[in-house]
């Protein structure tokens, strides 16, 4: 088990404040660091500002968005939430955004893992023919795949049913997932596995106990990836769905755009509303990525 | 029982509901509800090609007039409605002509309605510069340098959007190229989009470009819209759904409509732009095909023409109809009396590239400096010969 | 222990079929189907969108190398598409890699920059295209208003109306709103490596760029690779952002049109009868490109990482 603690060092709990040796040796203020302070601090506002301006236009009307470009509400109106809430049915859509976005992520990222361990830690007839047939469900052009995919879900008897949703993602992110675990999991020594397996482990237990714990950070961050787009989609909830009671929300937000004109009040209050679910997740997420890296392993 | 309708304006949804239309349906055809579904504007023809191909298919479909609907007949999943509809008198040919399969000339869409396309002006700027609407082309510029001289943008054209650039030129240019004498003459094969005067059309374009908006190739149409409607821009050229737009805005625009004037040496008078704006079509798949066809013939009658024409704020596509908007009433008497099709979206459509893009990107190179008007004409010619035949619109 | 090598290395044939059935059933009945169909529709005659009339061996393709508008346009789309992937290459992988090490040095704040930098990410790509597109514009704008009260008139330009900067616009809010990816992945990747190295490294007398340059930079090569080869496949593909730009024409005058806007136009847009079977044959070409390009992508960073491990 030498190796195993090796690498429980490798991940070394970084609490708050409690720098590696490496960085002891250095002092904490140096006109270095503050430099790159102020660039992380401004890369941050260039990242955040043209947000903001989103966020306070979603208090504005729709005239006064159009005409004064300074984002600062004069007189500040809930009204576009109201609008937003009622009229694109909001509420009845989260919920099935949340329905459909958790079970395409947990379904693609459960098939894609084990996967996406075996191509990269294992030698059998076939891995590189099928590591790229993954990869090649990356670079065909969604747009093109509609059509037929429509068939498919129509054969399945499965129009105008969530299902259909949560199979396409699902499927549509497993080369995704499959492509940053295979090189999250190549990179991983091979010590940790023969050690775990002279131990009197399984595939499977290594596999689960051992490895899938070490990638919790990519897993994390191939979970974010995964959920942003499935979560904002509007096309193919469009072409899959007929009933309005199923819509999802990025459904919602296109109710805002209409032939000649887009109602911006509106839309940013929309965007607003389905974004912040995005924004808890991430926080959570990111934390797991921390949790990966201090407390992953090592038990 | 319920019939669900596919549209893909917003606007049009809208209009269905709050302006009494599917009450007064629902009134006169009892166990039939409506539902009218917007679907997103720009993939609406992705979502029609696989709403239309398998089960949970809509009843009726809104499709746009022209190569759109002409392509989804050529599909076989909407049906020729020659028969079904039994009164198609109240029509005009210019709506008509717009709800043909090319192939066949059979009628495939109950015509929705008609787009005029006219200059916008803002009375106040016109009344403060003591200017009265141009009679000539020459007022016109002239007008427009007062104008300028007055710190106000003259025109604004929405330049970033191709089709909107292409509709802007066309009532610019629709009677300097000759109207419908030149529209003969190029369905009939003796004149190409090369000839003197559609090359001396494009020209107006390069004319009026000092008096343009700044940056104009950077503005969209919302941009636009906002500019004229709040007296930034004094004159806009754009369609009749304008009229709903300013007032959904919310801005207090004193504005009236004159079709661009024609100098005496023209090939044509000054004519009002116009074109079919979209039909409704019956799907092969649907469900209900019995109420559905009841629903198209109410759809191609007056009391429907009406209400929508009124709550959407559109030119009607047939007779018996009264607009009770004055703008729009003005726009529909001077579309009556000269009304020439715009040959862009009528004729150019069936194919890509498609003439208005073309048209589109050749006049912003234009006014980047990057095209002349003869060479801007070529390249859409050469770009439209690649499927364009003379000859293929035999019923005209 | 070679022999425990090999067994670890070789498990049985139907472990390795239950690690991978379930992704591969689900990929290949959804997903590489429906793809393959769509490929090959590339080789028939369609009419009006859905109907079939012919096979058309590849006469689809020859339409693409010698008609209009694909002769002219084609080209045109391909170089932009070329240079979207070249500069968010450089951005991306330099800011981001920048920010990412940087991130890794610093202690309690790094959780707060990785959620800033990634909140673009979290917008609907279509929002943050019109977003931009208000914030842009020269007439109503607050990034030109900013500029003239700042007195840089010069530089307030009509950023969206040229297109001499229309396409590095394009590029520069794309690599905006992805720089969260290569951040994180970066950032991840950076934890996995055992501080030891680069301590035994600084042990040596290595300094700061060097150790980085010979311990850290080599490490990091396959997740470098990765999201090189995600940005080849995403600059190739790029329609939404160049879609609420510029429309589907790539104003201005076609300064930021790439393939996917000239598939969209000519397979949903246009009036033309066969547009299913000759923009099918476009796409069929890009994947083939886009595949080239990351087969060769896959290989070089191959090499890379056994020159330097």
């Amino acid at each position: 088990m030498t190796d195993m603690a090796l690498a429980s060092d490798a991940v070394e709990p970084a609490p708050p404040g409690a720098p590696s040796p490496a960085r002891t040796r250095r002092k904490r203020w140096t006109p270095q660091a503050v430099a790159v302070g102020i660039v992380l601090w401004l890369y941050a506002a260039v990242c955040v500002l043209p947000l903001l301006t989103m966020v306070l236009n979603s208090f504005r009307t729709h005239l006064e968005i159009a005409t004064d470009p300074w984002p600062i509400p004069s007189d500040p109106t809930v009204a576009n939430y109201v609008s937003a809430w009622t009229e694109a049915s909001f509420g009845r859509y989260a919920l099935n955004s949340v329905l459909i976005t958790i079970c395409s992520v947990a379904i693609s990222t459960a098939v894609s893992l084990p996967a996406a361990y075996a191509i990269a830690r294992w030698r059998f007839f076939g891995r590189n023919a099928l590591e790229g047939l993954f990869m090649s469900g990356l670079l065909i052009p969604f747009m093109l795949a509609i059509l037929p995919m429509f068939y498919l879900m129509d054969g399945l008897r499965l129009i105008d049913s969530p299902l259909s949703l949560i199979l396409i993602y699902s499927a549509n992110g497993i080369p995704f997932t499959t492509f940053v675990l295979v090189s999250f999991f190549r990179q991983l020594p091979g010590e940790l596995e023969e050690a775990a397996l002279l131990d009197g482990g399984s595939h499977f237990t290594v596999f689960l106990r051992v490895m899938v714990p070490l990638v919790r950070p990519a897993i994390a961050t191939v979970v974010v990836f995964r959920f942003v787009p499935i979560w904002n989609d509007f096309l193919m909830p469009l072409v899959m769905l007929r009933s309005r009671d199923n819509y999802t929300l990025g459904v919602g937000l296109t109710t805002f755009f209409g032939e000649y004109q887009n109602d911006w009040a509106s839309l940013f209050a929309g965007l607003v509303i389905t974004t912040i679910p995005l924004l808890v997740l991430f926080i959570l997420a990111t934390r797991q990525i921390i949790q990966g890296l201090t407390a992953g392993i090592g038990k | 029982m319920r019939l669900t309708v596919w549209t893909w304006s917003n606007e049009a949804a809208t209009a269905f509901k709050k302006g009494g239309i599917i009450d007064a349906f629902e009134k006169a055809h009892p166990g039939v509800d409506v539902e009218v579904v917007a679907q997103l504007d720009k993939n609406y023809e992705t979502l029609l090609t696989t709403g239309l191909a398998g089960s949970g298919s809509p009843d009726i479909v809104a499709l746009r007039s022209y190569g759109v609907l002409s392509s989804f007949a050529d599909s076989g999943n909407i049906v020729p409605l020659d028969d079904v509809v039994k009164d198609w008198g109240g029509f005009s040919k210019a709506a008509l002509t717009g709800a043909k399969r090319k192939s066949d000339g059979k009628l495939y869409a109950v015509p929705q309605g008609i787009q005029t396309a006219q200059v916008y002006y803002n009375k106040k700027v016109f009344a403060d510069l003591g200017l009265a609407v141009p009679k000539t082309w020459d007022e016109f510029v002239s007008a427009a340098q007062k104008i300028k001289g007055s710190g106000v943008a003259p025109v604004v054209i929405p330049g970033a959007v191709a089709a909107q650039i292409s509709l802007a030129a066309e009532v610019i240019g629709n009677a300097r190229r000759g109207a419908g004498d030149f529209q003969q003459a190029f369905l009939g094969g003796q004149k190409n989009l090369t000839d003197p005067d559609n090359v001396a059309a494009i020209g107006l374009m390069e004319q009026l470009k000092p008096y343009l908006v700044d940056n104009v190739t950077s503005v969209t149409l919302d941009e636009a819209v906002t500019l004229f409607a709040t007296g930034k821009a004094a004159m806009f050229p754009s369609g009749t759904w304008q009229v709903t737009t300013f007032a959904n805005l919310g801005a207090k625009v004193d504005y009236g409509t004159f079709d661009v004037p024609a100098n005496a040496d023209w090939p044509s008078k000054s004519v009002t732009v116009s074109y079919a704006d979209g039909g409704w079509a019956l799907a092969k798949r649907s469900a209900h095909p019995t109420e559905a066809a009841e629903l198209l013939n109410w759809l191609a009658g007056t009391e429907f023409a009406n209400l929508y024409a009124n709550a959407m704020g559109t030119i009607p596509a047939r007779d018996g109809v009264t607009l009770k908007n004055p703008v729009l009433a003005e726009m529909y008497q001077r579309y009556l009396s000269t009304p020439s099709a715009y040959l862009g979206a009528a004729y150019l459509r069936y194919g890509t590239p498609s003439g208005t893009d073309l048209m589109g990107e050749q006049v912003q190179k234009i006014w980047l400096g990057k095209a002349t008007p003869p060479a801007a004409a070529q390249s859409i010619q050469t770009g439209i010969d690649a499927w364009f035949k003379p000859g293929d619109f035999k019923s005209e | 222990m070679a022999k425990t090598s090999r067994s670890v290395r070789r498990p049985p044939p139907i472990v390795v079929l239950l690690f991978v059935l379930p992704a591969l059933a689900l990929f290949g009945v959804v997903l590489l189907y429906p793809m393959a169909s769509a490929l090959g529709y590339s080789l028939f005659e369609w009419q009006g969108g859905t109907n079939l009339v012919r096979f058309n061996w590849f006469h689809n393709f020859v339409v693409l190398f010698t008609e209009q508008p694909f002769v002219e346009q084609m080209p045109r789309a391909f170089l932009h598409n070329l240079a979207i992937f070249a500069g968010t290459l450089v951005l991306q992988n330099s800011i981001g890699l920048f920010l990412a090490v940087q991130l890794h040095k610093l202690g309690p704040f790094r959780r707060v920059f990785q959620v800033l930098y990634t909140t673009p990410y979290l917008v609907s790509p279509l929002v943050v295209g019109y977003l931009w597109t208000l914030l842009l514009s020269p007439n109503f704008g607050p990034i030109n208003a900013t500029l003239k009260s700042a007195g840089l008139d010069s530089l307030a330009l009509s950023w969206l109306g040229e297109p001499s900067t229309a396409l590095p616009v394009l590029i520069l809010v794309s690599v905006w709103q992805w720089i969260g990816f290569p951040v994180l992945l970066y950032g991840a990747a950076l934890g996995a490596i055992p501080p030891e190295l680069g301590d035994a490294a600084s042990v040596d007398g290595a300094g700061g760029w060097r150790r980085f340059r010979h311990v850290t930079l080599p490490l990091l090569t396959p997740v470098i690779g990765t999201v090189s080869i995600l940005t080849f496949i995403g600059a190739m593909e790029t329609f939404t952002l160049p879609y609420a730009f510029g429309g589907a024409t790539g104003s201005p005058a076609g300064g930021t049109d790439v393939l996917s806007l000239l598939f969209f136009r000519v397979s949903f847009e246009s009036g033309a009868s066969n547009a299913l079977g000759v923009s099918s044959a476009l796409a069929t070409l890009l994947f083939l490109f886009i595949l080239g390009g990351a087969v060769l992508g896959r290989r070089l960073i191959r090499a890379q990482e056994d020159r330097l491990s």
